[in-house]
């Protein structure tokens, strides 16, 4: 591995901690002290202080290391979870965010002045610990593990019986510290099984009172905290604190860099996950290689055909076809696995959504839940990404235009709490993402009012619209209700961008709305953009492939119904009329020489357009691999890429937007 | 070390494209035509599952295309982030040249579509500079 291996290892790393690093803070702001949450925070800001340390980022190392004081601070609960803290570690997630930023960046120059965070989280830690005092006193004394006392301490533990560490600080003026010690771990044992004492009871006996501060016992008992603190506590001691253990051991302070051959022999709770990084252009790499598979596959069935009809019954050619079997099923499971491989759950992408609700909710004085659904509906990587921010938007508006103040929601009979309702499914072969909130809705007449007013369509056409199409005007270009222009949305990215952004992928969106209960986007997505579901069509001697996303219809007409409207042929159909186009026509090609009674038509519509395309035959469907022609081709109109079809030759890919948007508006 | 160049025939004209530029070089075979695409712009092939651009050198040099024969010869070179085909008469053969010429200079300055003239005892051959070429 060279530097870059390094630098992008560590960004991953660094990618997938703060996003469990916000998690937890959700969930801490959420549920308040929860002690698996901080040791979660705790773990991550402690993994991260790590690995900026070994790539030499000062700041970031300083940053966690405070983060994980304070963390460690509220596991062993001198410090209560408040407000200030969850703040304090929004704006330290804040900081992280900016630093990983430089790093993305490139700067050597830090973005952000981390100094005054770092203040504050000391003052922070300091602050709430006041009546500790004697700060001579290392605290990191800690709690050594042999596999034994491991062991020991799973059973105690799956007997029901508590296990606690015990901190005895002893008091400056004490004196005889090592009977001290000798005695009370006695007294202990009276009341449950000692699984360690650090340091050594041996090695107390010995040790001189300067050099004996204090000892940890960690005890495995029927007793509740409190008793035990009382039962420890003395004059003698300055303080006694006494935390309970839990079965992540390996967080005990300093046991942390035990070798994982002892920690195997512990189960944490922490759920082990399978898995490698794979690098995403490998994977890319991979999916190539097998659709060469796929294709090289193809002809050496179409050989084995060949071979079984010309030498009929010899053992070879039989053995050839049991083999091309076995390969095509192999090959197929194979692109089945790579095409698996590329697909992530959606909520990684869900899970970046409630902190964007919540610092929205706060600003806006609104009180919004965040409700998820189908988190585990995989779909390709490259969606996923692309997805992120039409999803944003749609949130943002949600919670900007859609929910009320809990004021207005009182009044309305409604719950003070609004809802937004985020999920993914999958229906067919497509993801359909929808975005719910119990909001005020959209009004169809103030939408068609400002149409008007915008210009963007007549009152004539404004009077025959039905409601729902009127709600779906907020997806024209140019469109925006917002009486004023807030931080939050309406920054001048409308609904058309939203939806632009979508279609690109091949998908769909519309909107539902109830005036007072609620506005519904549903999004439409293909599972991969990688792989689509196409028609195939001849043309001349060459076959073009037509995306099936774009395709309406396929009709048969009779040439005589072909009508002319200025000069561009049309076809009469399902009460609309649509202009025609002739492929051969379109591409130049040589017009054919029978004139047949029936034309074959496919109908294909991009938004509100419908255009009728004049082909020669149908060759069915296929799933194909889109490729690109290179740039060398230049600008062939009409034209989206190519693709290789079972035969091994080569397919256009029609790009039905640039051939419907060629043909006049009728 | 000298540099080679492998001489592609396009009618009686030898052409010499360097080595190191070169991809492989395959068969005629069926080309998938492009419609509205560039002038020189044959089509597009698939080469073991990548589709590449094939583009006719006899255009590109301004000479009208001929029938293609047994000979006929697709040469795959590198070009920017992948390869593209060039199709040329015939593949001649491998040389290599004690001295190379700058190109000679026309009216308009340069003729950069050649990289340089090289010598081979009394022959001269056109080096090709295949970036040019492809250039609009």
């Amino acid at each position: 591995m060279n530097v870059a291996d390094f630098m992008n290892a560590f960004l991953e790393e660094l990618d997938e901690q703060l996003l469990q690093m916000e998690q937890q803070i959700l969930e801490l702001e959420k549920n308040g002290d929860d002690d698996g949450t901080i040791q979660n925070l705790f773990r991550a800001a402690h993994t991260l202080k790590g690995s900026s340390a070994a790539m030499g980022f000062e700041e970031m190392k300083q940053l966690t290391h405070e983060m994980e004081q304070v963390m460690d601070e509220a596991r062993s609960h001198r410090l209560r979870v408040s407000p200030d803290m969850i703040r304090l570690l929004f704006e330290c997630f804040d900081g992280l965010k900016a630093l990983q930023e430089g790093l993305i960046a490139g700067e050597r120059q830090t973005p952000v002045d981390i100094m005054p965070l770092l203040d504050e989280l000391r003052q922070f830690v300091a602050g709430e610990n006041l009546p500790k005092g004697n700060l001579s006193v290392p605290e990191d004394e800690s709690v050594e593990f042999d596999a034994a006392a491991r062991q020991k301490a799973i059973e105690g533990l799956q007997k029901g019986l508590h296990l606690y560490d015990i901190h005895a600080k002893f008091s400056p003026i004490t004196v005889m510290r090592g009977a001290r010690a000798y005695v009370d771990t006695n007294n202990l044992k009276g009341v449950g099984e000692i699984i360690t004492i650090s340091p050594r009871l041996d090695e107390i006996e010995d040790m001189e009172d300067s050099a004996l501060s204090s000892f940890h016992v960690v005890l495995l008992t029927t007793l509740d905290e409190s008793a035990v603190h009382h039962l420890v506590f003395t004059s003698d001691f300055e303080s006694v604190s006494v935390h309970p253990i839990d079965m992540a051991l390996d967080d005990v302070p300093g046991s942390a860099e035990k070798s994982d051959a002892s920690m195997a022999q512990f189960p944490t709770k922490r759920k082990k996950s399978h898995s490698v990084r794979v690098d995403v252009e490998q994977l890319e790499t991979l999916m190539n290689l097998v659709g060469e598979l796929v294709i090289d596959q193809a002809r050496i069935a179409r050989i084995q055909r060949t071979f079984s009809m010309r030498y009929k019954g010899d053992e070879q050619v039989r053995t050839l076809s049991d083999i091309s079997a076995h390969v095509s099923h192999v090959v197929s499971q194979l692109q089945e696995n790579v095409m698996m491989a590329r697909m992530l759950p959606i909520e990684s992408l869900f899970d970046r959504f409630p902190r964007i609700v919540r610092d929205l909710s706060q600003t806006l004085a609104k009180d919004v839940e965040l409700v998820f659904e189908g988190r585990e509906t995989r779909l390709d990587r490259t969606v996923i990404e692309e997805i992120a921010d039409p999803l944003i938007h749609l949130i943002r508006n949600a919670v900007d235009h859609g929910i009320e103040t809990p004021d207005e929601r009182m009044v309305l009979n409604k719950p003070a709490k609004g809802t937004l309702h985020l999920s993914a499914a999958h229906e067919d072969n497509r993801v359909a993402i929808t975005v719910k909130d119990d909001g005020a809705g959209i009004s169809a007449s103030k939408m068609k009012a400002s149409a008007v007013d915008k210009g963007l369509i007549t009152p004539a056409e404004a009077e025959r619209m039905r409601d729902f199409e009127a709600v779906n005007l907020i997806f024209k270009p140019g469109f925006s209700t917002a009486k004023n222009i807030t931080d939050i949305s309406g920054r001048g990215v409308g609904m058309d961008i939203v939806r632009n952004h979508i279609e690109k992928l091949n998908g769909t969106i519309d909107v539902h709305a109830e005036i007072g209960k609620g506005t519904t986007f549903r999004i439409k997505l293909p599972l991969t953009l990688a792989i689509i579901p196409a028609l195939l069509v001849g043309v001349g001697d060459q076959t073009f492939v037509v995306p099936m996303n774009s395709v309406l219809e396929i009709v048969r007409i009779q040439s005589e119904a072909i009508q002319s409207v200025k000069g561009t042929p049309v076809i009469y159909l399902r009460e609309r009329v649509m202009p025609m186009i002739h492929l051969r026509d379109y591409f130049h090609l040589p017009v054919s020489a029978t004139t047949k009674k029936y034309l074959q038509v496919v109908i294909v519509g991009v938004a509100q357009k419908r255009v009728a395309l004049v082909v020669d035959e149908l060759h069915g469907n296929q799933e194909i691999v889109k490729k690109s022609l290179g740039e060398r081709v230049g600008d062939a109109h009409g034209v989206a890429g190519a693709t290789i079809l079972g035969d091994g030759h080569v397919g256009l890919i029609l790009d039905i937007t640039k051939i419907c948007s060629s043909v006049v508006s009728l | 070390m000298v540099e080679q160049y492998v001489g592609v025939r396009i009618g009686k004209e030898i052409y010499a494209i360097p080595i190191l530029e070169i991809h492989e070089i395959i068969r005629m075979q069926e080309i998938a035509p492009i419609p509205h695409s560039r002038r020189f712009v044959r089509g597009v092939i698939n080469l073991r599952g990548q589709i590449i651009a094939v583009v006719s050198l006899r255009e590109c040099l301004g000479m009208p295309d001929e029938e293609y024969t047994k000979a006929t010869r697709i040469v795959v070179v590198n070009d920017r982030d992948g390869v593209i085909g060039m199709i040329v008469d015939s593949v001649h053969q491998v040389l290599s040249f004690a001295d190379v010429q700058p190109p000679p200079e026309n009216k308009d300055g340069v003729d950069s579509v050649l990289g340089g003239i090289g010598h081979k005892g009394d022959m001269l051959v056109s080096i090709l500079n295949v970036e040019a070429l492809l250039k609009d």
